[in-house]
């Protein structure tokens, strides 16, 4: 690992990072906020969200919305976070190699001494570490909050919910890796990445409505990550597995990617 | 005039490279063979720097470099030239392995390249041509930064570096100019004392004055004993830096020759002012002396050798002014690319002879 390199990704970045930590809690905060009024009038939400379309209430998986749990699942484990999480990996994965690439400084980069395994490597574990404190202030806020409003989830089901969207993040962002170090384009490798990652959210939030999307939900990365319910289940093991195990191994077709990778002037 | 396929002092495998050039020689072998005898001699004993064997990159549709050979030795600055696009930045990036080699080889202190451990950079410092730094960094962070990730301070030398070239090290780069970011990419090149020094058109940008110090550099890290691989499109920019030239066109190596002696083989041109108009005709059957047009009282010609004759017959005329124009990299080129299809996409009637 080359701690230049690392702190130096993040500095390039704090900015961009600042903002969305701060989105992150801003829409967490907000959400803790407004609970308190819908568990108020359960009773009339319940009777609201019996009215709606079918369709509408297993796409969302609306089924305990006022429930602590079910709510924040519904607010912000279906969706923001996610794709939030989705976005902010696919965006370092994809810029990591290629945008050096694209504007030209991995002229200087590369013909540095060291290699490309290690330049490469430590951009991973940069985007890594960055999802993980995602995650961490993401966690740390639910904590918080749920405790302020009253809400009942343990603080390691907040991590796992948390953790399994970053994992997610971690995912896609391996795949803005390896179309990065594929092509050398970071637009396009953010596009391909952003993409898969809503196909496969179309796909998981259809999946009770359409059975051929159904049929492939057990190798969707969301339901490794959110089908076991982790805010109320907590984190399971052989869902962790297929996120890390996939992230991995398409993490290492970057690396052989890279180093065959002719630079582009 | 001698017809030979390839330059004495260039390797027989490039003789029988894929290259269709034939090359014109008008030195006489004689000459030749001095020039050759000192390159040998200045080299006995010594391993070269850079060695470039049938290096061959084939990439997009009819891009890349084909059987380039050459030899890079300690302590000489061999200049690398060619036009835009004739592969100079391509056999460069290989070099530095920005590129994967398509065939053939390349070695850099006695270790290919190709599989070449990233340890091997330490020794050398490369200039890319189109440079292209972290705008968002100051100059001093930037170096910093490069120091830091070649795993030591070289603040001391940076500091020396800056000073020379006139640079200021406190703004942002995305604030400096193109040459003051040249003298960047200068600095981050030479600050860690090289042995192989790379550089890619490493004057573009740069004022005169930069340019004499940045010369003053290449010859320090020469006569330290750096090798130094220099290209250019620009003849005149490694006129008086480089020893030896490899002259590179569509991807393939057209020469491998020392400096002077391609200089003496250039076509020069030459306008003569007469008071009144002359026949140009009579300077057609001089020796050395082709492409011979007139007008008014003007009569331009090219020459190659020895100007005595021209000058006599001009003089017999009544010559009031003569311009000699320095050989350009164009004219070096016909003076050794004369297969015939070079002249040919010139216009007929501009030639008299």
């Amino acid at each position: 690992m080359l701690t230049a390199l690392l702190t130096k990704s993040w500095r390039d970045h704090w900015r961009g990072l600042a903002s969305w930590a701060g989105g992150l809690i801003a829409i967490a905060a907000i959400q803790l906020w407004v609970y308190p009024s819908i568990r108020q009038s359960s009773e009339g939400i319940s009777q609201m969200i019996e009215g709606y379309p079918e369709v509408f209430k297993e796409m969302f998986r609306m089924t305990d919305y006022t429930s602590g749990p079910g709510f924040l699942n519904v607010e912000l484990f279906s969706f923001m976070v996610p794709l939030i999480l989705i976005a902010v990996g696919v965006s370092w994965g994809a810029a990591a190699t290629a945008d050096e690439e694209h504007r030209g400084t991995a002229d200087i980069l590369l013909a540095l001494p060291v290699s490309r395994f290690s330049i490469i490597v430590t951009k991973m574990i940069a985007t890594a570490l960055v999802l993980l404190g995602l995650c961490l202030a993401l966690t740390i806020t639910l904590i918080i909050g749920t405790r302020l409003v009253d809400i009942d989830v343990a603080a390691a089901n907040l991590f796992a919910a948390s953790f399994s969207c970053a994992l997610l993040g971690m995912l896609y962002a391996s795949l803005g890796f390896l179309f990065g170090a594929l092509v050398g384009r970071p637009g396009i490798a953010m596009g391909a990445g952003i993409a898969l990652g809503l196909a496969a959210f179309v796909f998981y939030s259809l999946a009770p409505l359409v059975d051929t999307f159904d049929a492939i939900t057990p190798v969707n990365p969301f339901q490794w990550a959110l089908g076991n319910d982790p805010l109320v289940n907590g984190l399971a093991l052989s869902n962790i597995g297929w996120l890390a195990g996939t992230s991995a191994v398409v993490l290492a077709a970057s690396v052989v990617a890279f180093n065959r990778r002719d630079i582009s002037t | 005039m001698t017809l030979r396929v390839m330059s004495r002092d260039v390797r027989p495998s490039m003789a029988l490279s894929g290259s269709s050039y034939r090359l014109v020689m008008d030195a006489s072998p004689a000459a030749n063979d001095v020039e050759v005898a000192r390159d040998v001699n200045a080299s006995s004993g010594d391993q070269p720097s850079i060695s470039l064997r049938g290096l061959t990159k084939y990439y997009g549709r009819d891009r890349g470099v084909e059987d380039l050979t050459f030899e890079v030795m300690p302590g000489e600055v061999f200049g690398f030239l060619g036009p835009n696009g004739a592969g100079k930045t391509t056999a460069l990036r290989m070099l530095v392995g920005l590129l994967g080699i398509t065939r053939g080889s390349a070695t850099i202190l006695g270790t290919d390249v190709a599989t070449a451990p990233a340890s091997l950079r330490h020794r050398i410092g490369y200039l890319p041509g189109a440079l292209a730094l972290y705008g968002n960094l100051t100059g001093a962070e930037y170096l910093r930064f490069l120091a830091r990730m070649r795993g030591r301070r070289m603040d001391r030398r940076i500091a020396e570096l800056s000073e020379r070239l006139n640079l200021d090290l406190t703004r942002h780069i995305h604030d400096l100019s193109k040459g003051n970011q040249q003298k960047i990419g200068v600095v981050q090149a030479f600050m860690h004392s090289p042995e192989i020094l790379i550089l890619d058109e490493p004057t573009a940008g740069l004022d005169p004055i930069v340019q004499r110090e940045f010369e003053a550099l290449i010859d320090e890290a020469r006569q330290q004993g750096a090798a130094i691989l220099l290209s250019s499109h620009v003849l005149s920019e490694v006129d008086h830096l480089a020893g030896r030239v490899a002259i590179v066109d569509g991807g393939h190596l057209v020469v491998v020759e020392d400096i002077a002696t391609l200089k003496r083989r250039a076509l020069r041109t030459i306008d003569l002012d007469f008071a009144q108009p002359v026949d140009a005709e009579p300077f057609t059957r001089l020796p050395g002396v082709t492409d011979v047009r007139s007008r008014g009282c003007q009569v331009t010609c090219t020459v190659t050798g020895a100007e005595t004759d021209l000058f006599r017959h001009a003089a017999g005329l009544g010559v009031l002014s003569v311009r000699t124009h320095e050989p350009s990299l164009d004219q070096v080129f016909f003076a050794l690319v004369r297969g015939g299809d070079r002249h040919a996409d010139r216009p007929a009637d501009e030639i008299v002879a």
